[in-house]
C-alpha cells in the first residue's frame, strides 16, 4: 500500500476515489491545517461547547 | 401606485395591501413579469412556482376583501433557498444527488409564514448543499449579481440575494452556517439577518452543520427584514436547538434612533486580521462617523483574531457536514460538483480530538464576545473585505471564505445583520457593514440599522438592470 492509498483508506474512501488521489491528499492536508489554525484552549480538561447550546437571554438596552 | 410595483419593499407592499390600494394578485403579476424579463441573465431560480403562488394570492385577495389581512404578510411573496422544504415540491439543494427529493411537508419556518398568509413563487438557487459554489458543473447554473452579472452574488444563499436585489421578490429566506445569508446580502446591497442561534426553527431545512446552522431573512430594507423575522421566529419543540421565547414585534423599535447606544467598532478584523480594500475600510470609517453624528457613542473593541474564529468554524462545519455527507462522499463522489467535494472532503479527515478541541475553543470565543458586550450595546464590523469578485475567478471566489467577518457570529451564535454602506468606485458594486447584538437582542440591531439606513444615502440605490 503506498502513501496515497493509505491516506484514502483511513476515512473509508475506496474504489470510487481510486482516480482522485490528488483530491484526497489535498483534503487530508487541509484538515491538518484547519486543526492547527486556532489557538489551543487554555484548559484542555474544560467542557467543550455542547451541541445545540441555546444562548441565555441577554439584558437588552431597550 | 406611482412607483413600479417591483420597487416596493416588503413593508411598503404590506402597507399598500392593508390599505386596499394594492391587490396581492396585481403585485405578484408585476413581479412575475420582472422575473421573466431578468431570469435569463440572473439564474435566480431552480423551480419557478408562480402559477401556484398566484392561486394562493387570489385566495389571499378574497380573504382581505372579506375581512382584512390575516397578518402583515398576507398575500405577500417570499422566495425559498432550495434547501428549505416546501410541501409537494423537491428540495434539490442545487445538487444532482437530490433531483427527485420531493418533500411531503413544509419546513417549520415555511409553515409559520404560510399560516401568516405568505405565498411562495420560487425555490431559489444556492451553492450546492449550501457549501459548493458558485459551480458550473451542476444541473442548474449559478445565480448572478444584479449589480453586474459578471460578478459573484455571494453565497451560499445566492439566488435569494440576487432575486431580492433585482426586484424579482421583495423577500427571500436563506441559511447561514458561515455567513451564507449575510454574504449575498453584502454583495447584492440588501439587508440580511442571521438571528440568535435557536430563534428560528431549522426543521425541514437540509443541514450543513447542526451547531452552526441558522435560517434568516433577506430583504431590500431594514423594516421589511424586521417584519419578516418577526413572523419566522418562534419555538419549535421538534428542533432540538430551538429556544422557548415569546414572539416579538421588532418594528416597534425602528424609529428610536441611535442616541444613547454604545457601539464597539472592531477595527482589527479589517485592518490587521484580513486587511480590507481601502474603499471598504473607508466606507466602514464613514459609517462609524455617521453613527456617531446620529448620537451613538462609538468606541474601539478588540476580540480574538478572525483567524481563530474561522479555523474553529471550519473544523466544526466540515466535521458535522461529513457526518451528513459521508456515505455519498465515499460511494458517489461524482454526484457532487468538484468544488463541493473539495469543501466537504476535509471533514472526513478531521480527528475527533480536533473537533472536541474546536468546540472547547469555541466556548472561549463565546466568552470573549460576551465580555465585549459588557461594555457596549452593539458591535460594528466589516462584512466582506472586498466587493464582489468576478464569478469566473475561482481564486478570488475561494478567498471570499476567509476575507470576511461573518463567521465569528456563527461560532458564537450572536445575532448579526449586514447592510449596504457604500459603492465601489471602479465597478459600482455594493460595500457593506455588519452590526452584531447581544443574544436575542435583534431589536437593538434593527433599531441601529434603521437609523443608519435613514441617515445614509444607500437605501435608495438599485442595480441598473
Amino acid at each position: 500500500m503506498n502513501e496515497d492509498e493509505a491516506a484514502a483508506r483511513a476515512p473509508g474512501l475506496g474504489e470510487a476515489w481510486r482516480a482522485r488521489a490528488e483530491e484526497v491528499a489535498e483534503a487530508a492536508a487541509q484538515a491538518r491545517m484547519m486543526a492547527q489554525g486556532f489557538r489551543a484552549p487554555a484548559d484542555e480538561t474544560a467542557e467543550p461547547m455542547p451541541a445545540f447550546a441555546v444562548p441565555a437571554p441577554a439584558r437588552a438596552v431597550r | 401606485m406611482s412607483a413600479p410595483l417591483h420597487d416596493l419593499t416588503l413593508a411598503e407592499a404590506s402597507a399598500a395591501i392593508a390599505r386596499r390600494r394594492l391587490s396581492p394578485v396585481e403585485y405578484l403579476d408585476a413581479l412575475r413579469a420582472r422575473f421573466e424579463a431578468l431570469e435569463p441573465r440572473l439564474n435566480t431560480t431552480i423551480l419557478p412556482l408562480w402559477e401556484a403562488a398566484r392561486a394562493e394570492a387570489q385566495k389571499a385577495a378574497r380573504r382581505i376583501a372579506r375581512s382584512g389581512p390575516r397578518s402583515p404578510l398576507d398575500g405577500l411573496p417570499v422566495g425559498l433557498k432550495d434547501i428549505i422544504d416546501l410541501a409537494g415540491h423537491p428540495t434539490t439543494c442545487h445538487s444532482r444527488h437530490l433531483l427527485g427529493n420531493v418533500k411531503a411537508a413544509d419546513a417549520a419556518v415555511v409553515a409559520r409564514l404560510r399560516a401568516a398568509g405568505a405565498v411562495f413563487p420560487a425555490k431559489l438557487a444556492t451553492h450546492e448543499f449550501a457549501i459548493g459554489g458558485p459551480a458550473f458543473d451542476l444541473p442548474f447554473p449559478p445565480a448572478r449579481n444584479p449589480w453586474n452579472t459578471a460578478h459573484h452574488p455571494g453565497g451560499s444563499s445566492s439566488g435569494s440575494g440576487s432575486a431580492v436585489a433585482a426586484g424579482i421578490l421583495p423577500a427571500a429566506l436563506g441559511t447561514d452556517t458561515g455567513g451564507s445569508v449575510r454574504h449575498p446580502a453584502s454583495h447584492c446591497g440588501i439587508v440580511g439577518m442571521k438571528a440568535t442561534y435557536g430563534l428560528v426553527s431549522r426543521r425541514g431545512v437540509f443541514p450543513l452543520a447542526f451547531t452552526l446552522d441558522h435560517v434568516g431573512p433577506l430583504t431590500r430594507d431594514v423594516a421589511s427584514n424586521a417584519l419578516l423575522l418577526g413572523a419566522m421566529a418562534g419555538h419549535d419543540p421538534q428542533d432540538p436547538g430551538s429556544v422557548v421565547r415569546r414572539a416579538e414585534n421588532y418594528r416597534r423599535h425602528l424609529r428610536k434612533g441611535l442616541k444613547g447606544l454604545s457601539i464597539g467598532f472592531v477595527r482589527h478584523f479589517h485592518e490587521t486580521d484580513q486587511p480590507a480594500t481601502e474603499e471598504v475600510a473607508a466606507a466602514l470609517e464613514a459609517a462609524a462617523r455617521l453613527m456617531a453624528r446620529e448620537g451613538a457613542k462609538v468606541k474601539p473593541v478588540t476580540l480574538p483574531s478572525l483567524t481563530d474564529f474561522a479555523a474553529v468554524n471550519r473544523v466544526i462545519l466540515t466535521s458535522e457536514a461529513a457526518s451528513i455527507h459521508g456515505r455519498w462522499l465515499r460511494e458517489a463522489p461524482e454526484g457532487y460538483s468538484a468544488l463541493t467535494r473539495k469543501r466537504l472532503l476535509p471533514g472526513l479527515f478531521v480527528r475527533a480530538e480536533d473537533y472536541v478541541q474546536a468546540q472547547r475553543r469555541r466556548r472561549e470565543l463565546v466568552a470573549a464576545v460576551e465580555a465585549a458586550f459588557a461594555g457596549v450595546d452593539l458591535l460594528l464590523t466589516a462584512s466582506s473585505m472586498d466587493p464582489a469578485c468576478r464569478i469566473d475567478d475561482a481564486e478570488a471566489v475561494e478567498a471570499t471564505y476567509s476575507r470576511q467577518a461573518r463567521t465569528p457570529f456563527n461560532v458564537t451564535g450572536h445575532p448579526a445583520l449586514t447592510l449596504m454602506c457604500g459603492l465601489s468606485k471602479a465597478e459600482g458594486l455594493p460595500l457593506s457593514l455588519q452590526l452584531v447584538g447581544r443574544y436575542f437582542d435583534e431589536a437593538t440591531i434593527y433599531r441601529a440599522a434603521a437609523a443608519y439606513e435613514r441617515a445614509a444615502p444607500w437605501a435608495a440605490l438599485r442595480p441598473a438592470l
